[in-house]
């Protein structure tokens, strides 16, 4: 008996124990503490922000999205080198920029689904009336996942869907296919739009993606599904065309509004998912359902075109026209750079940048006589109206066509700072994509109407009082509206329009792949090769492959991490 | 002494053991390679996987293409990487052999290969055309006033042979520039690769010649007076040639339509290059329900239109000009205008344009 008894308080001494033995952790801190309130999820979204803000995200984005196009030559086509290889198109699998620039998007995608996997772990308790807020930190994160899934599809095709809850035992997941993936941003964007703020951000908040910004995205991503470069079936891109219009009738023209089945597409695109549990995913309040309506006015007023010459200008950020802009400047502080000291415009203006970007005589001559050229490119061995109104900047002249962009340029007028926020997409933009919707849907007039409002802005920099001295190259008559004609030829005259518009916004080569047109794009540059003052010669175009190059190659690290997993792209 | 006795032994062992340690590692090269390509036969850019099915310490290939042809000077392969595996896809139709090498390094250091070939079939859906249209057919003053709005006649496929080319009736004009009776007409085209070149055959002369997109002005649609079809072909740097007859066909258009000697405004629907509207003022009370048109299509130009090779009709009932009554009392009226190349039997040869008839009483 005494035995037992003995034995019944060792046990007991033992179980009492059980909490000594295993400690709360005091030294680190899981995924889910750390995320149970607002304020640090906020941090979380800030990390994927930083992402867009980083050096090796624009550098890419400049590389891969204009610096090898019809608009760019870069003093590094003529040295040796990655940049080099990837401009010529002469790169192995194991490029180092385009293995950075998968890194770059997938570490984005990764920390947005951090906030996403840990938007249920803010605790109620500290949610109370900032419910609101926590549903616009969720709706970006998706935008800006939805973003960088959008460069990797358009850079190497169908890529690998990132699960919000990674396993341990399944982290290499097969890629998707281009349909599947663009499938994927889709359902982003338009989740988003029941999440993000429907009213511009004020400026002492400012960076912020708001509904229009997802709108306008969204539209874009719907134009691209719909593009004959891009590898989705003849139904999806009649189809794709279609729901683009009605998002640009309910954006851009305020002529509807949608219900949020609309908005979701919620009959052909959740099959597997309850309106209740679509909802308490998404935080959707119970007030509203499938057939809510979202009004257009909500939405339809809150951009505008501003002036031109504006628009790079720091009076230009986080202005009407921004749709998406990433912030380099610190507004509510001191008015200094807030861009970790990596200078945007060293990419267009200083030769000693990764990728020295300069415009190339082709994008100069379309823009002869448009009012636009003298805000947008400068060339460097003369000291032009504009330019001289400050100093010349640092220019390394006699590269390519001795012209460069000067959007990204910080005047010194403008202050110290070295930062000039990046554009990812303006007003003007949307308006041309729609106006490209319309007119493949048949309604010419209209889109023509589009691309005037866009002229219209461009001619008032000849009128202007302000800026008129230094458009010396047109005269306001002389640069016509657009004029209704046939289908093709309106469908020439906007994508022209948007080239001039959107000239070293980085941009132009995706444009040209969504085309199908990279072939002819990369004879054109073989044809205009310019002779370099050093002796170098250029071989531009030379090695490009059609049916290849369109896309480039998963880098081979991604394929070996993989262990084959993940397929390379047809002929690397 | 001793030390050279030590050299001595040291060379001996050094000696003994070189030979022994690489014929530990020599593996006789035998070649031997699969493809993934169903009976031999892929597709241009399809990705084509090599595996190594033999033995050696290193593996290359020639791909047989242009370039990389086995034996020819000047012409190099891939080397296999460490999996034995090796990815490839080709940019022309053709057939290549392609030549798998294995190696080994032997014992006296010298390199022995083994190779194995096989010979793959690479066929091409568009037989390396990608796109065509005949260029600046016609200058477009209505539209643009600059002057520099051209019509260009985009090629749309019919099958794998025959390429339609729809041309504006505008263009059907006796000039010496922008017409398409032009001898000096230039073709624009993509081809799947740089190194394939288009021909044209030009009857006259019985000959091939070279054709380079937006360069070359010699080309011609016209056999007299008449279009005729026109052949090309293109040829892939590999010397794969396929052929295709190009037809260009006038898009139907009412040049003449009156009523009650009224003659009616035509105008193109600017969006568009195959709808006309038609204008036309009665006097008021005219009984619009029973009216007879009189009307004429291309002029009866007899180089088009022999009567027989055009239909004009509204909702399917064949219209005939002068005879047919039309009811305009419920608005305007469509016709549907069809035609066909004149002098061809095959009735895909054709083109259809809409012409809306809208009366308006004073």
């Amino acid at each position: 008996m005494k035995k037992s008894i003995e034995i019944i308080l060792i046990s007991l001494v033992m179980l009492s124990c059980d909490s000594y033995f295993e400690p709360s952790y005091t030294g680190s801190i899981t995924e889910s503490e750390y995320y149970d309130n607002l304020n640090n999820l906020r941090f979380g979204l800030n990390a994927v922000y930083n992402v867009l803000q980083s050096k090796d995200y624009q550098v890419s984005e400049l590389l891969f999205g204009e610096a090898f196009s019809d608009n760019m030559w870069t003093s590094q086509d003529v040295t040796t080198g990655a940049v080099y290889d990837v401009v010529n198109f002469t790169f192995s699998t194991d490029n180092t920029y385009i293995l950075r620039r998968y890194e770059v998007n997938y570490s984005g995608i990764n920390k947005a689904n951090q906030v996403i996997r840990s938007i249920g772990n803010v605790k109620k308790k500290d949610i109370g009336s900032t419910q609101k807020e926590l549903r616009e930190v969720y709706g970006q994160a998706k935008v800006l996942r939805a973003l960088f899934y959008f460069n990797l599809v358009r850079t190497y095709g169908g890529v690998s869907l990132q699960q919000e809850n990674p396993e341990l035992g399944k982290l290499a997941i097969p890629r998707s296919t281009e349909e599947e993936t663009y499938a994927y941003i889709e359902k982003d964007l338009r989740e988003s739009l029941l999440l993000l703020r429907r009213s511009r951000y004020t400026l002492d908040e400012c960076g912020q993606i708001d509904m229009s910004g997802a709108l306008g995205l969204l539209m874009k991503v719907l134009l691209y599904e719909a593009s004959p470069g891009i590898r989705t079936s003849e139904a999806t891109k009649v189809r794709k065309l279609a729901e683009a219009l009605k998002i640009g009738q309910f954006f851009i023209e305020g002529s509807r509004s949608m219900t949020i089945r609309e908005l979701l597409c919620y009959d052909t695109d959740y099959k597997d998912e309850s309106w209740e549990d679509l909802q308490k995913r998404l935080l959707v309040d119970p007030l509203y359902n499938l057939d809510s309506e979202v009004s257009s006015a909500d939405i339809v007023n809150q951009h505008r075109l501003i002036d031109f010459d504006k628009i790079f200008r720091l009076a230009g950020e986080f202005s009407e026209e921004s749709l998406i802009e990433i912030n380099h400047y610190s507004f509510a502080g001191s008015g200094s750079s807030a861009d970790e000291g990596w200078k945007l415009y060293d990419n267009m203006l200083n030769g000693g940048s990764p990728v020295f970007a300069t415009c190339s005589k082709a994008i100069g001559n379309l823009m002869q006589k448009d009012p636009r050229k003298v805000f947008s490119i400068t060339e460097a061995q003369n000291k032009d109206d504009y330019i001289s109104q400050e100093e010349i900047p640092d220019f390394t002249k006699g590269v390519g066509d001795k012209l460069l962009y000067s959007k990204y340029y910080v005047f010194p007028s403008e202050g110290a700072h070295s930062g000039r926020n990046y554009r990812i997409m303006r007003y003007a933009e949307a308006l041309l994509i729609y106006a490209e919707i319309l007119n493949s849907t048949g309604n010419t007039q209209r889109a023509v109407d589009y691309v005037n409002m866009v002229r219209a802005r461009a001619r008032k920099l000849i009128t202007d009082s302000e800026n008129s001295r230094f458009v010396t190259n047109v005269t306001a008559p002389s640069f016509a509206d657009l004029a209704i004609g046939p289908t093709d030829i309106v469908h020439e005259a906007i994508l022209q329009e948007k080239r001039v518009e959107m000239c070293g916004e980085w941009d132009r080569w995706y444009e040209v792949c969504r085309l199908d047109r990279c072939s002819e794009c990369m004879e054109a540059q073989l044809r205009s090769l310019p002779v370099e003052a050093s002796g170098n010669v250029r071989i531009r175009g030379k090695y490009f492959k059609k049916g290849i190059n369109e896309r480039f190659p998963i880098p081979q690290k991604e394929i070996f991490l993989s262990n084959g997993v993940i397929e390379q792209n047809p002929g690397y | 002494m001793k030390r050279i006795v030590n050299i001595f032994l040291s060379a001996v062992l050094f000696c003994s053991c070189h030979n022994s340690y690489l014929d530990e590692y020599y593996i006789a090269a035998e070649a031997s390679f699969s493809v993934t390509a169903e009976d031999l036969h892929v597709r241009t850019l399809e990705s084509v996987l090599f595996t190594n099915k033999g033995k050696g310490q290193t593996y290359s290939i020639f791909t047989g293409d242009t370039g990389h042809k086995y034996g020819q000077t000047g012409n190099t392969g891939f080397a296999v990487g460490s999996n034995g595996c090796f990815s490839y896809s080709y940019r022309e139709p053709g057939k290549y052999t392609v030549v798998w090498i294995a190696s080994s390094v032997d014992s006296k250091g010298s390199v022995i290969s083994d190779i194995d070939s096989l010979v793959l079939d690479v066929a091409d859906m568009s037989g390396g055309l990608d796109n065509l249209s005949i260029y600046k057919i016609y200058r477009m003053d209505d539209y643009d006033e600059t002057h520099n709005t051209y019509y260009h006649s985009l090629a749309r496929s019919i099958d794998d042979s025959i390429l339609l080319c729809p041309i504006i009736y505008e263009a059907w004009r006796s000039a010496k520039i922008n017409t398409i009776k032009s001898a000096k007409l230039q073709l624009k085209y993509q081809l799947t690769s740089p190194s394939a070149a288009l021909y044209w055959y030009k009857r006259e002369t019985e000959e091939w010649l070279s054709l380079r997109s937006e360069t070359d002005n010699i080309f011609s649609v016209m056999d007299g007076e008449r279009i005729a079809l026109q052949r090309i072909k293109v040829v892939t740097g590999s010397g794969y040639e396929t052929y295709y007859n190009i037809a260009a066909v006038m898009i139907p258009k009412l040049t003449s339509y009156q009523i009650n000697g009224v003659e009616g405004e035509i105008s193109h629907v600017k969006t568009s290059y195959d709808e006309y509207e038609i204008r036309l003022t009665l006097p008021a009370g005219t009984d619009v329900s029973n009216l007879c048109p009189e009307f004429m299509l291309m002029e009866n130009d007899a180089n088009l239109y022999d009567g027989t090779n055009a239909m004009v009709s509204i909702d399917g009932i064949v219209q005939q000009s002068g005879v047919s009554n039309v009811d305009f009392s419920k608005g305007e009226v469509i016709y549907d205008l069809h035609y066909q190349m004149l002098g061809y039997a095959d009735a895909r040869l054709s083109t259809d344009s809409k012409v809306k008839v809208i009366i308006d009483l004073q």
